[in-house]
């Protein structure tokens, strides 16, 4: 790669550097310091460092991947591509910003609180911010657009998210404030977790051989979950206490066995089903924006 | 193994008092009623059936004769067991009751353990149900996940005056 770019003039360079940049031991003090200039003033020790932060912010599991998409997303910014010909059109700047934004949401998982929230910020000035033909601010049509996109990439059935999206997506034509952005966003990435905690119980539930459930057991596990989220008007310790002792082993294996014990005969249920009763319990608790 | 009814002398209940009781005042807390089998062959005792009137808690203790030589000792099996949730309300006052016998593994244990629990223990799972503690595991997490979103509402409107398109125009034109 550094082959093929072109080298800059070093400024000044100093009496017998050579081309091939080998360090030599009689190197003066002032060639280190011309160095460090040169890549101030480049903008490289800014960007490097702002990456940094951008790693430590995020402990991905994969740092050098991570640093890789953090430098391929830093090319789109920079007038490069462009060159000759016509700027990107309406489109392709509308396509590239929401990448942009997903890109910084997905930086951080959601309960670094704090992490999250920078991300969150980044990514609503990145939507927000006026081009040519755009004005100011987030309207309502991009930022349902960016719901659904986050919700799609997360692998989460349609029909499963589409309670949450009907609830916390906003009209066309609105202007979306940072706070409800915020906590759009959040709200389906917690609910893209709790859709995989989900199928991971479904499989804990369904016959291998059938990839079903017995709707006895997924029934009284939903019931139970139902049960425990609704005990809950009563103050935070209490309502704790009580969820707890719910949803404790011994009182779901009670509940698991009378459910099978019962006259009722068993029958299939699927994971799409289960997936979407199980959805329908979190998205109940969701406040709609208004 | 069928039931037999045991013939069984019931005496009169007896005040357990401090004192002399025609003089003193007041009614005794604690009565004691001595039941004794006048038919000396040994039998295995399953139940004791009664009714209940105003007795709030009872104990029972058992004389047991264990062998021929070594002397008869008084055994308690029953300890404050509760009949009436609050003394003061009629809730079991005059309700039957029925005690069983538990089936003890060891012969040293008093032939009378206990009354059958009120909750029911958790059984053994039967055979074809999912593990209990992983299915807890991922419902608790699932519980924790909605009731973090429940607690994070966001107290910023934006703006919306209408409810449910009543702004349509449609709608408006009608009136």
């Amino acid at each position: 790669m550094a082959a093929v770019e072109k080298r800059r003039q070093a400024v000044p360079p100093p009496a017998g550097f050579t081309d091939s940049g080998r360090q030599s031991v009689s190197r003066a003090a002032g060639a280190a310091e011309s160095e460090e200039d040169f890549l101030r003033q480049v903008g490289v020790t800014e960007m490097l460092r702002a990456a940094l932060l951008k790693v430590l912010e995020a402990r991905p599991e994969e740092p050098i991947a991570f640093l890789a998409h953090y430098f391929e997303n830093m090319g789109l910014r920079s007038p490069v591509n462009g060159g000759a010909g016509e700027p990107p059109g309406q489109l392709l700047l509308q396509q590239q910003r929401l990448g942009r934004a997903l890109w910084h949401l997905r930086l951080a998982h959601h309960s670094q609180r704090a992490a999250f929230n920078n991300n969150v910020s980044v990514a609503y000035e990145c939507l927000s911010a006026g081009g040519r033909r755009k004005r100011p601010g987030l309207d309502g049509r991009t930022y349902s657009e960016l719901l659904r996109r986050i919700c799609r990439d997360g692998q989460a059935p349609e029909e499963v998210v589409a309670p949450l999206l009907r609830k916390v997506q906003c009209r066309d034509h609105e202007a979306v404030p940072l706070s409800v952005f915020r906590a759009g966003t959040l709200t389906c990435f917690v609910l893209l977790e709790f859709v995989a905690r989900a199928g991971a119980l479904f499989q804990l539930l369904e016959d291998p051989a059938a990839a079903v459930a017995d709707r006895r057991v997924g029934q009284a596990v939903l019931d139970t979950l139902e049960g425990a989220l609704q005990a809950s008007d009563a103050a935070a310790p209490a309502r704790f206490l009580e969820a707890g002792s719910r949803l404790g082993p011994d009182s779901l294996a009670l509940a698991l066995d009378r459910a099978v014990g019962g006259r009722r005969p068993s029958a299939p249920m699927t994971r799409e089903e289960f997936l979407e009763r199980a959805a329908a319990l979190f998205i109940a608790k969701v406040k709609p924006v208004g | 193994m069928s039931r037999v009814l045991v013939p069984c002398h019931v005496k009169g209940s007896v005040a357990l008092q401090v004192g002399d009781v025609r003089t003193s005042q007041g009614r005794p807390g604690v009565l004691v009623i001595d039941v004794t089998f006048p038919s000396v062959a040994p039998f295995e005792l399953q139940e004791i059936t009664f009714k209940n009137y105003y007795t709030a808690f009872l104990s029972i203790r058992v004389r047991q004769y264990t062998s021929a030589h070594t002397p008869a000792k008084w055994v308690t099996c029953l300890r404050d067991y509760c009949l009436m949730p609050d003394p003061h309300s009629e809730e079991g006052a005059q309700e039957y009751v029925s005690l069983f016998k538990y089936q003890s593994p060891s012969v040293t244990f008093p032939k009378w353990l206990s009354h059958p629990v009120p909750c029911e223990q958790p059984a053994l799972l039967r055979e074809g149900l999912p593990d209990p503690s992983r299915v807890s595991s991922e419902v608790q997490q699932m519980w924790a996940l909605t009731e973090m979103i429940r607690a994070s509402h966001t107290s910023a409107r934006i703006g919306r005056f209408d409810v449910d398109g009543c702004y349509d125009l449609n709608l408006l034109s009608y009136t």
